[in-house]
């Protein structure tokens, strides 16, 4: 990948020392020095002062302050700090890797910056939530997002909601005036927002006593980096964000996170680990469901060693995949057929539940199930034979100590024969998608960016993928595979939210260009977003925040001009106009605009070539591109096109729901 | 036909947390419970005559003569392969599917040839589960529209 250019510029410093952390000081600030330099340049209105360099025909200029944003110099932040520094640095001690916003709570968000932990603006406070929803997805580590009050927070409810169901430890944070004005609605955007996230979030405080920020700052990270993981929810007033400490001494003993929260984790009893060797010992057909908890605590080797010992086969499930292999000689994550005879089924760190039948394990399946706290929730949806309360990864690394060396020919007979019939199912939904000419079926997009990222020039555990849409995704699930730890973030996961895909693209494509986590060993390679036309709609504005930060994405848009819904409603024309598009729409053309490159491909045999236009593109320019797939909508409707619209089955490559 | 040993593997599932609310039918020839769709629940009836036993109208809305129909069939006899394992198989010296729709409610059952009544229950519980599997794969939109499973 070539360096992007550099143009030789001097270092802008800050215009001000620290900010005014209110709005109003912000806006009077940005307007000064906005007609102060409009004035020194001809006297003239600032309209009519616009430097012509900025002239549209110019082309799309790059904000100097987005170019040298990484060779700035950070302010070496001491006492007397504000009480955003201590937060900012209590987030940098912690090793926050990620932060997303859009302005707004500027006091702490010119403070993380000032912190020196990369930081990302966008267009929109939902995407930065789902931004960073994707980053803490592909890394594993806790990232930030921050918006302003009132509508700022109220636009990131819905990202926080999928972050609570995805148990993503993402620090959602967000400016909520001042506490002196409590209940008088002076001025604009005074919100309670704590009571409008309960229920979507893992813990939630109002900061509004100053000298009690370390205690909370604590709380937060206490509550996101130990047992089930969850989102958590912190809105500054501004009595919190501009109190002055004076020293380390008034953080007490929350300026040492050794003592204000532990690393420890619950190990399993021995009583526990020997009923679970003698079941699966029992056991004819056991099989592993690698899930959330599995990612979260670094429990991939320890699967691995439980799997080949024992010679289990393993499924994934979760928000994220990759954590066992989906080339691993025991991977039944391609193997549908088989899971019906699984009569062991053990669960780790499947924090969201299916209930009876939507796991496509039999009636007579018997269930350990393993995570590191909630003991209530163990029994609930499914019933268990064993539960054990213990971090996922102690857990199976003192089964795989127990357990003795096993064998399971006849079962990995049948999985590897049930592999086959997927793959070939596959291959055949492809050749009939090859047969329709006249547009792009999703089979197509699916086996061919499969081939592209698995099967071409790039090493099959190079490229992550961000996989999103809802139709496009349940082809597309069929043909990706993941062969790492966080290749595949599987946008909709359990929430089903259309529309942040873009925005999972963002913070995916900026974990993996910061090469955080998991991601270490892939820095700096491009990234892959699928998505549909109506996901596109909602957060396609982002598009211009990865071609700002030079984040080489190659987002592919399946354009059937309608919603998903629209076969379920088509049935009239009356009720199928609230599900449809303008058809043949040039989302290529709007990325252009947003100073991406744009791919518009109409027929089959124009995917790959463009794939691979869009990679070079990547890799030279460190730009995004948008590859406007033109498909039409009657591809669900199998009467006319088979396969038609495809179901889901749970565990394994095509799940999402749980 | 013992409808004894039916109710007790009936039961075997309910005492397991799989099957909810069971209840005998009141003329002794039947039982119905909660299994995988809250609001939809199944009646498993048995015939002393026939020997048969059987979901009841286990799926509705089911068009004579139609593609889902033709490839349900399909699908359900293709369970008796010889290449299928031994736990998956039904067996056509133990048991044969039987499959009758009326008013466009498909019944679905086994009859018993030489297969004891727990071995025939426990076979029509497997495949009724391995029907669902395939019919939230294959036919997504009649699971919408029958069972209201979520459309997205």
């Amino acid at each position: 990948m070539n360096p992007e250019n550099k143009k030789s510029v001097t270092a802008k410093e800050d215009i001000s020392g620290k900010p005014d952390a209110s709005r109003r000081g912000f806006m009077k600030m940005a307007a000064t020095a906005g007609a102060g330099a409009a004035l020194a340049m001809n006297g003239k209105s600032a309209e009519a002062a616009v430097d012509q360099k900025d002239a549209p025909e110019a082309g799309i200029k790059r904000p100097d302050a987005i170019a040298n944003v990484d060779t700035l110099p950070r302010p070496d932040i001491k006492f007397p700090m504000t009480g955003a520094d201590v937060f900012a640095q209590a987030c940098k001690a912690e090793g926050v890797a990620g932060f997303f916003c859009c302005p707004g709570n500027y006091g702490v968000i010119s403070a993380l910056v000032d912190a020196g932990i990369p930081s990302f603006s966008g267009r929109n406070e939902g995407s930065m939530v789902s931004a960073a929803d994707a980053f803490t997805r592909a890394t594993g580590e806790v990232s930030i997002c921050s918006g302003t009050e009132g509508p700022g927070f109220t636009n990131m409810i819905g990202g926080l909601a999928a972050a609570y169901v995805c148990r993503s430890p993402v620090l959602m944070i967000a400016s909520n005036r001042s506490f002196s004005l409590e209940d008088t609605q002076q001025g604009i955007q005074l919100l309670q927002q704590q009571p409008l996230t309960e229920g979507i979030k893992k813990y939630g405080k109002r900061l509004t006593q100053p000298t009690r920020l370390p205690e909370y700052v604590a709380y937060a990270f206490r509550q996101l980096k130990s047992g089930v993981p969850g989102p958590v929810h912190l809105d500054f007033t501004l009595e919190v964000a501009n109190h002055k400490f004076r020293s380390t001494d008034e953080l007490g003993y929350y300026a040492n996170k050794a003592v204000y929260r532990t690393e420890s984790r619950p190990a399993p009893s021995s009583a526990d680990v020997q009923k679970a060797v003698d079941l699966i010992r029992q056991a004819k057909r056991p099989i592993i469901v690698s899930s959330t908890g599995v990612f979260y605590s670094k429990a991939w080797d320890a699967v691995r060693l439980v799997a080949e010992k024992g010679q289990i086969p393993v499924v994934e499930s979760g928000p994220m995949r990759g954590q066992f292999p989906d080339s691993h000689p025991l991977s039944a994550s391609a193997a549908p057929g088989a899971l019906a005879s699984a009569d062991l089924v053990i669960l780790v760190g499947q924090y969201c539940m299916p209930t009876v039948g939507e796991f496509a394990f039999g009636p007579d399946a018997k269930y350990i199930r393993i995570q590191p706290a909630e003991a209530e929730d163990i029994g609930r949806n499914l019933p268990v034979d064993l539960g054990i309360v213990a971090c996922e990864k102690l857990a199976m690394e003192e089964i795989a100590q127990a357990l003795p060396k096993l064998s399971h020919d006849a079962w990995l007979s049948e999985v590897a024969t049930a592999r086959k019939a997927f793959e070939a199912e596959n291959d055949k939904f492809y050749a009939m998608g090859r047969t329709y000419t006249d547009a792009v079926h999703p089979a197509v997009i699916g086996k061919e960016l499969a081939d592209f990222i698995h099967a071409g020039q790039l090493p099959q555990d190079e490229t992550t993928i961000a996989s999103g849409g809802y139709g496009i995704a349940r082809y597309v699930r069929r043909y990706i595979r993941a062969h790492r730890p966080a290749q595949i973030i599987n946008g909709a996961y359990q929430y089903g939210a259309i529309g942040p895909d873009v925005a999972y693209g963002v913070g995916t494509a900026a974990a993996v260009k910061l090469g955080i986590g998991v991601q270490a060993a892939h820095k700096g390679h491009p990234v892959f977003v699928t998505t549909g036309d109506a996901g596109f709609g909602f957060t396609a504005m982002e598009i211009e925040t990865m071609a700002k930060y030079r984040l080489p994405v190659i987002v592919i848009v399946y354009n059937n001009n309608a919603w998903g819904t629209w076969f379920a409603n088509s049935q009239t024309q009356l009720h199928s106009s609230l599900h449809v598009f303008q058809e043949n729409l040039r989302y290529d053309k709007l990325a252009e605009a947003l100073g991406a490159h744009g791919e518009y491909v109409t027929h089959p045999e124009q995917f790959t070539p463009a794939l691979k236009r869009a990679y070079q593109v990547a890799l030279n320019d460190s730009l995004p591109t948008v590859i406007n797939c033109q498909a039409k909508k009657e591809f669900w409707d199998k009467k006319q096109y088979e396969p038609g619209f495809l179901g889901t089955v749970e565990p394994g490559v095509m799940a999402y729901y749980h | 036909m013992n409808p004894q040993a039916i109710l007790s593997t009936v039961q075997h599932y309910a005492d397991r947390g799989i099957f909810r609310r069971v209840n005998n039918r009141p003329d002794g020839r039947g039982v119905g419970f909660t299994w995988m769709f809250d609001a939809f629940p199944l009646m498993l009836v048995w015939n002393t005559k026939t020997n048969t036993v059987q979901f009841k109208d286990v799926l509705t809305g089911v068009e004579a003569r139609s593609q889902f129909q033709t490839e349900l069939k399909a699908f359900l006899t293709g369970l008796s392969d010889e290449s299928l394992p031994e736990h998956r198989r039904l067996d056509p010296e133990k048991v044969s599917l039987t499959m009758t729709r009326r008013d466009g409610a498909l019944s679905i059952g086994l009859k018993l040839i030489s297969a004891s009544e727990d071995y025939a229950v426990r076979r029509l519980i497997n495949l009724t589960h391995e029907m669902f599997v395939y019919l939230r794969l294959r036919w997504p939109e009649y699971m919408h529209e029958q069972f209201k499973l979520p459309e997205e």
